[in-house]
């Protein structure tokens, strides 16, 4: 990569005056070597396996003969399989690996509680191991995104908590003062995960609320596990690389808190706009219009943020290719959330609800936002730990290419489909099957898309594998706390 | 972090007040809810499932019927004059469902009132064999693990074996569906929220009134 890799805001101002800072910064680096490589090499594993289940089940939707014989390879277990693996495999686990970088990069200091964060990334792994093989085997519980069996939550859920203690420590811990826009994103989406997980595991499996109230707490369960976990995590790594990269500090700071607090306040309001016209009381899905729309109050402060930041220094994305990961991501955030509102809007509802509209915008904010941004900062944190270059600059294009125009294609072909199929529906004579018939097309640009993505996925979790095996082969009996991160970069300081 | 109190403070604040909203409200509107008895029939609605029935919802959630079909009618589009229901459907409709699987995907039409639909078990257990044999163009995929095959003059026939679908080229052979395919068709055939409500009365029907007139409001 061509590109100066000083990534922080802290790392560039210390690199500045000397070396000593410099190896403070490879210090802190190598200290979080164990747990964050731990989890950002299982979530890139994770991230090819749950792909390939997802184009399977994403053909059998228009082809329905595809792998029929067998209980395990349904469409109806692999769609809810891969979803998790993303959302719980990947996202939520490189999440976890990111932030716990991040608070100890921005706390300056070493990471604390390594070992209680690796012993979290394995119980994690285990737990989303034995929820997919779960749902595989026909034990999902039926919640969407909830659907690992009633084992694998306890275990999931005290992986975090040791993941999330361990990383809140090096927050209020850290040498230097807490308060940077990452970090306040990073500390809430913690609150929010700690949060919201338990409650929703406790109120649909545990002690379950009666009849359709389940549906709302699974609606604002997934709304609040994306729109402010995930999202959460994505924004931090955004206004975390922006400014750094850009080469200049994030242009307002009060622009900043407002988006946070609006995130905060209506992000958690908005989980049940898409049943207006459904069998929840009606004021439900009306709150969720309402919040949908305020919402993007905070989506307009944030980019906008951004834009200034980086106004005139775009074309830095043409060769730093962490920062086209991130504005990337970044640019998919904002498509999201319009296509977010739109769909949310009652007139355009009544069309698109039930449809593959709404399935097409989750997947640009999982798979676009979430995805480009945890895999931009992927590409800048493990040079990092491990104190070695990416072996090929080809690799991280094709990666980059094949993941957009994948998500892209995904997006365009469901929501088009989406469209076509609710418009459709609303004459009562056209015949259903005829209809969903309509779709293929549609669905089969999808599975395209997929296809493509994953290509690129693949070529990612093989570069990792490059990595790794390149730094094993490294002498590794220098202590690499005495190399400086610029041996391994001689692009680093041009 | 010398704010660091107060920005707990307001996460977690802003965050209850969702929680409040959007999870304990409803709960104190609706979470009570209970059954309607039916007006001379000594029956409740929703009615508990027969225990076969009951088997069946588990089939229908272990194989994730949920992903393409929901089991909601709703009152905006043409879900009502497509034939799905007679009326929208309501929260008393779920309250004996857990999980409760309304969907949110609508790949296959709406199954919440399947049963009054198609009510022929018959129908239900070749489609689940082999959508297309039964559905022109069928989109559904294939459940042909949910049943057997016998030989046509088989020494102990099955009571249950159906006569094979004539495009599947095996005409010496006859289906036996597995406990499992029976149920799912057992809880297909109770899918049905024709019951008029307090709520939810059913207007077009012409034995709407007095049926809603013995009910109680909630
Ligand atoms: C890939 C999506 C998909 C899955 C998964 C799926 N279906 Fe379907 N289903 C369809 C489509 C498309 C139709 C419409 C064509 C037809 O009737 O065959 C349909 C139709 C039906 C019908 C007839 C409805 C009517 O009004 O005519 C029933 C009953 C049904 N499905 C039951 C099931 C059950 C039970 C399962 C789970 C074992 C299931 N489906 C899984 C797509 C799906």
């Amino acid at each position: 990569m061509a590109r100066p890799m000083s990534a922080s805001a802290t790392s560039a101002a210390t690199a500045a005056a000397g070396p000593a800072p410099r190896d403070a910064a490879a210090a802190i680096a190598v200290s979080c070597r164990g747990p964050v490589v731990l989890l950002v090499v299982s979530a890139s594993v994770w991230l090819v396996i749950g792909g390939v289940l997802g184009v399977v089940a994403s053909i059998q939707l228009h082809a329905p003969g595809f792998l029929t014989h067998n209980a395990w390879l349904t469409v109806g277990r692999l769609r809810p399989a891969s979803m998790n693996l993303w959302v719980y495999g990947f996202a939520t686990q490189a999440g976890l690996g990111v932030l716990v970088w991040l608070v100890a990069r921005l706390g300056g200091r070493r990471l604390l509680y390594p070992g209680a964060i690796a012993l979290g990334a394995v119980l994690w792994n285990a737990g989303v191991t034995l929820g997919v093989v779960g749902i595989l085997a026909g034990g999902t519980t039926g919640f969407e995104w909830l659907e690992m069996p009633r084992d694998a939550p306890p275990l999931l859920f005290l992986a975090f908590l040791l993941m999330a203690i361990g990383a809140l420590a090096n927050v209020v811990f850290g040498r230097e003062p807490a308060g940077s826009v990452p970090q306040w994103y990073l500390v809430a989406a913690l609150c929010w995960f700690a949060w919201v997980y338990p409650t929703a595991c406790h109120l649909l499996l545990v002690n379950p609320v009666r009849g359709v109230l389940q549906a709302a707490v699974n609606s604002w369960f997934t709304s609040n596990l994306l729109g402010l976990w995930l999202t959460a995590v994505g924004l931090a790594v955004v206004f975390d690389c922006v400014p750094a990269r850009a080469g200049r500090p994030l242009a307002n700071r009060g622009l900043a808190v407002f988006g946070f607090w609006t995130l905060a306040v209506f992000g958690s309001w908005n989980g049940l706009a898409p049943w207006l016209g459904g069998p929840l009381p009606r004021w439900m899905g009306a709150v969720g219009v309402v919040a949908n729309a305020l919402l993007g109050l905070s989506v307009a402060a944030v980019a906008w943020n951004w834009h200034l930041t980086l106004r005139g220094r775009y074309s830095r994305c043409r060769t730093d290719w962490v920062l086209r990961f991130v504005v990337s991501g970044a640019v998919a955030y904002v498509l999201a959330s319009v296509a977010g509102f739109l769909l949310g809007l009652p007139c355009l509802a009544a069309i698109t609800s039930l449809t593959l509209a709404p399935v097409g915008r989750t997947q640009l904010a999982l798979h676009g936002f979430v995805g480009l941004t945890l895999l931009g900062a992927i590409y800048d944190l493990l040079p990092r730990l491990l104190d070695i270059g990416w072996p090929s600059p080809r690799l991280i294009r094709f990666h980059w290419l094949a993941s957009v125009v994948g998500v892209a294609l995904v997006f365009v072909a469901l929501t088009l489909g989406g469209l076509n199929q609710g418009l459709r529906l609303r004459d009562p004579d056209a015949s259903f099957p005829a209809v969903i018939q309509s779709t293929v097309p549609f669905l089969g640009n999808a599975s395209l898309g997929w296809t493509v993505w994953l290509a690129g996925q693949v070529a990612f979790l093989g570069h990792v594998a490059r990595l790794l095996w390149r730094r094993c082969r490294q002498a590794s009996f220098i202590p690499a706390r005495v190399r400086t991160l610029n041996a391994a970069h001689p692009s680093r300081n041009p | 972090m010398n704010r660091g109190p107060w920005f707990f403070a307001g996460v977690l604040l802003t965050f209850a007040s969702s929680f409040g909203g959007l999870i304990l409200a409803p709960q104190l509107q609706i979470g009570r809810q209970s059954v309607v008895p039916l007006e001379g029939l000594g029956q409740f609605y929703p009615p508990a499932r027969p225990g076969q029935a009951r088997q069946g919802a588990a089939v229908y959630q272990a194989l994730g019927c949920v992903e393409c079909h929901s089991q909601q009618v709703r009152s905006l589009g043409s879900d009502l004059q497509r034939g799905w229901g007679r009326r929208m459907s309501v929260a008393r409709d779920y309250l004996r469902d857990h999980p409760v699987l309304t969907g949110n995907l609508r790949l296959g039409p709406d199954l919440a009132n399947i049963g009054v639909r198609l009510p022929d078990a018959r129908w239900h257990l070749l489609h689940l064999y082999d959508p297309s044999s039964v559905v022109n163009d069928s989109l559904m995929p294939r459940y042909p693990f949910l049943f057997d095959r016998e030989p046509e003059h088989a020494r102990f026939p099955s009571p249950h074996a159906l006569a094979m679908p004539p495009a599947d080229g095996a005409p010496q052979c006859r289906l036996v569906p597995k406990p499992e395919a029976r149920a799912l068709a057992a809880y297909l055939q109770s899918l049905r929220s024709d019951v008029p409500l307090f709520e939810a009365p059913i207007l077009s029907s012409p034995a709407a009134p007095e049926a809603a007139a013995g009910i109680p409001g909630p």
